[in-house]
């Protein structure tokens, strides 16, 4: 399955990307904000999961959550992965449709545990 | 004042003299010190010891030593060029008070002694540091998680001057209930190393885009994880998008008229710096 990486550290996307590779995931495409994220998503209808950070610049990974939900309805699952670790924020990013939140940092068990059920 | 100068050439001697000479600074003498043993005799309470930061082995550091255990208030400064920026932590946390890029700027040298002078007369203003403590504990955390290192806390001390102890920084402006902001500052190994770690891929030994990155995201995480944990007290505070410098003897300002503190941590024996700049914003 392709997924999207949206982060505006590249090394954080290589973490997130070799994490996947070590649980066979190799089809990646990436993205530095929600600008480019959206531009992405226009030009790889077949991403299957997107995996967003929160605080980056141009559009940040909510208002870049919001977009998807109004743009693509709910089937496409988007992932969380943000420093922002207040419980505030975990239920505000629910609430716009997050299926799942992970708080940097984490571990590698920890990423593969909350993207595992979303995977093909 | 006496000012006690340890130099492995006796071309500092003069330099610091002509300095302070071409300034027009009175009533002070200045003396060439040739060994760390020499403070125990010739220090007074009128004191300063700068060291210049050009010995080849731990000597520089063991001044500060000898002057820290003479009296801890003597105020002792390093003189660094830029390049030696990354290696005078061992004197930071031997007890040096600051440092003074060389080639010597004859304002910034006669202004960091007075203030080292003022700081050590000076009675202590008593620091709030109630806030400090979570932002220790995300570095911990950050480090132990993401690259898989034990951070040891050495000390913690208040820092004036905007001079980074690293050669490269991550900073993180925080806004909001409180505003200041928070930088990691590291050696150019360190910072090569724990990228290195995070990544799992090495990225060599040079300050690369992609280790600049990697502190970016350091500092990142540190602030996301200090902000969790002061929720719903005056210190929360925002955060934006980190910001990275790096260049020997970068300079990185901070709130004026708030406390800048420093804490100096060590990984796997190398030690780097935290710096929190933070304060309520007053209501009006
Ligand atoms: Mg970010």
């Amino acid at each position: 399955m392709k997924i999207l990486i949206v982060d505006d550290s590249s090394t954080m996307r290589r973490i997130i990307s070799n994490t996947l590779k070590t649980i066979g995931q190799e089809n990646v495409v990436m993205a530095g904000d929600g600008v480019e994220g959206m531009a992405m998503l226009e030009s790889n209808p077949d991403v299957e999961l997107v995996l967003s950070d929160w605080n980056m610049p141009n559009m940040n990974g909510l208002d870049f959550l919001v977009k998807i939900r109004e743009t693509k309805g709910k089937d496409l699952p988007v992932i969380m992965i943000t420093t922002e670790a207040e419980k505030a924020n975990v239920i505000t990013a629910i609430k716009s449709g997050a299926n799942n939140y992970i708080v940097k940092p984490f571990t590698p068990e920890v990423l593969q545990e909350k993207i595992g059920p979303f995977l093909k | 004042m006496k000012i006690l100068i340890a130099a492995p050439s006796s071309s500092t001697v003069n330099m610091v003299r002509n300095v302070f000479t071409s300034m027009k600074v009175q009533n002070v003498e200045f003396v060439a010190l040739d060994s760390p043993d020499e403070i125990e005799d010739l220090a007074d309470d009128k004191t300063v010891v700068i060291v210049d930061w050009e010995y080849t082995d731990d000597t520089g550091t063991e001044f500060v030593i000898a002057a820290k255990k003479k009296n801890k208030k003597i105020p002792v400064l390093l003189l660094a060029t830029k390049q030696k920026a990354g290696t005078t932590f061992s004197g930071m946390k031997a007890g040096a008070s600051g440092v003074v890029n060389k080639p010597i700027e004859p304002d910034d040298l006669v202004r960091s002694v007075a203030a080292a002078v003022k700081s050590t007369t000076e009675k202590k203003q008593s620091v709030n540091v109630e806030f400090i403590n979570p932002f220790i504990d995300a570095t911990r955390n950050v480090f132990s998680t993401m690259c898989g290192m034990d951070v040891v806390r050495k000390k913690l001390f208040l820092k004036d001057d905007y001079k980074m102890l690293g050669d490269v920084s991550g900073v993180m402006g925080l806004s909001g209930t409180a505003c200041g902001s928070v930088v990691v500052s590291l050696p150019k190994e360190l910072a090569c190393k724990i990228v290195t770690k995070m990544l799992g891929e090495d990225l060599g030994t040079e300050l690369s885009p992609d280790v600049c990155d990697g502190v970016g995201e350091i500092i990142n995480m540190i602030a996301g994880q200090a902000k969790a944990m002061l929720v719903k007290t005056k210190y929360h505070f925002t955060i934006s998008i980190p910001s990275v410098i790096s260049g020997h003897g970068h300079e990185i300002s901070h709130k004026k008229g708030t406390p800048n503190i420093v804490v100096l941590f060590e990984a796997d024996g190398t030690p780097f710096a935290l710096q929190v700049c933070l304060a309520p914003v007053e209501s009006e």
